[in-house]
């Protein structure tokens, strides 16, 4: 067959519907739109007449024409009944279940649950791109930086300074050993460094290095946990 | 169509109640559709009895398979896809071009109704439609009577067919201006 594509230009696409229209199957939506279209339109109200009396035609046609032998209805209950009874009763139920098993896995193929699927998966994902995004607060960074602490109370040091040292060598020296400055100076001008992770015997090298900077250092100790 | 032939909304429990088995039930459903279905069946097979034998066939199988109707379609659309099946699987088998349909020399019994004039009209617009419709090709046939005589919905049709709702529209409308060629043509002929 060598039907175009599509309907020739020029025709309403309300046209395209008519049959239905005819036939009374178009939705209330469709029917609503046709029958607008219907009330300016002469080209498509003729298109429909012709179609109402194609329809009547047809049905008288139909009509007459006859339908199969009776000999067909006689062979078709006769192999109907030969098929055994229990048998069929059987597979009948067999049926029922195994279809209500069919519908209910059906009805999980069947995507009616995917939209709200995919907007708890889309909001879960925009809340947790949004909470790594943001900026930790500064408590959790004070926390995480004590639970580092922890481990390194081992290595902080109390310094005493000589007295001729400057708060630029003091400084200095504090940034070199990558620590931090956590307390002092005290009364006595000791001063408490925290220092990053390291084990006993790194600890002991620093202080033994720390001890013999003697032109800044006046002494240098590990404060035990 | 038909008022005997008119399908309703007890379809589905009819096809359930055959679907546990029962013959009446059944023997109802059948007659129902026989002559329907044999009719929708020679608009794409030519031979009678090719066409009974598809008949049969679809039958039993809605006898062993009412259970798997899926409630997704009209009844009717369930049956006819059955048989649209098994007549092209005929044709196949047959390896015969489907080019006439045998819709002729049943068209002269008068309108019980009918002035004797009305019926000899009828009569022969009914001949005129036959041998128009005869002329056309088996795709254009069938879906002429699927929307004029069992007025099944485009959406129906579309699944039945295994189409896109918009060729089952474009079939239509061109299936109808092949037909109003062809009754112009056949009423020069033999005009009413």
């Amino acid at each position: 067959m060598t039907d175009p594509e599509n309907i020739a230009d020029g025709v309403h696409p309300e046209a395209a519907l008519l049959p239905w229209y005819a036939n009374g199957t178009l939705r209330d939506d469709e029917r609503g739109q046709v029958a607008r279209h219907l009330e300016s339109c002469e080209d498509c109200r003729h298109e429909l007449n012709e179609l109402a009396q194609l329809k009547g035609n047809l049905n008288a046609m139909y009509q007459q024409v006859p339908g199969p032998s009776a000999r067909l209805a006689r062979s078709v209950m006769a192999r109907v009944a030969a098929e055994p009874r229990t048998r069929q009763n059987q597979k009948g139920r067999d049926t029922s279940w195994l279809s209500d098993l069919d519908q209910w896995c059906r009805s999980l193929l069947i995507p009616q649950w995917v939209p709200t699927l995919a907007i708890v998966l889309l909001v879960t994902q925009m809340v947790l791109l949004l909470w790594v995004g943001l900026p930790l607060p500064e408590r959790d960074e004070v926390s995480s930086r004590s639970i580092g602490m922890e481990t390194t109370q081992a290595m902080q040091i109390v310094l005493a300074f000589q007295p001729s040292a400057t708060e630029e060598q003091i400084r200095s020296l504090v940034s070199g050993l990558h620590g931090r400055l956590v307390d002092g100076p005290t009364p006595a001008g000791l001063y408490t460094i925290r220092l990053p992770r390291q084990d006993a015997a790194a600890a002991d090298q620093l202080l033994a290095q720390l001890n013999t900077r003697h032109d800044l250092v006046r002494s240098a100790e590990l404060i035990k946990p | 169509m038909d008022a005997t032939y008119q399908s309703d909304g007890s379809e589905p429990d009819l096809l359930a109640t055959v679907a546990m088995g029962d013959q009446s039930a059944f023997e109802r459903l059948y007659h129902s559709y026989e002559k329907r279905l044999y009719q929708y069946v020679s608009t794409l097979v030519s031979d009678a009895a090719l066409a009974e034998e598809v008949v049969g066939d679809t039958m039993l199988a809605v006898w062993r398979g009412a259970g798997t109707f899926a409630h997704t379609s009209r009844v009717s659309t369930w049956i006819f896809g059955i048989a649209r099946h098994k007549a092209l699987d005929a044709i196949r088998r047959s390896g015969r071009r489907q080019r006439e349909v045998d819709l002729e020399g049943t068209g002269e019994l008068p309108h019980p109704h009918d002035h004797p004039d009305a019926g000899v009209l009828r009569n022969q617009v009914t001949r005129l439609t036959q041998r128009a419709l005869a002329c056309l090709t088996p795709e254009h046939r069938e879906i002429l009577r699927l929307v004029f005589y069992e007025e099944l919905p485009y959406e129906e049709i579309s699944v039945l067919l295994g189409i896109p709702t918009n060729t089952v529209k474009t079939r239509v409308y061109y299936a109808k201006q092949r037909l109003k060629e062809q009754l112009e043509r056949v009423g020069q002929k033999e005009p009413i």
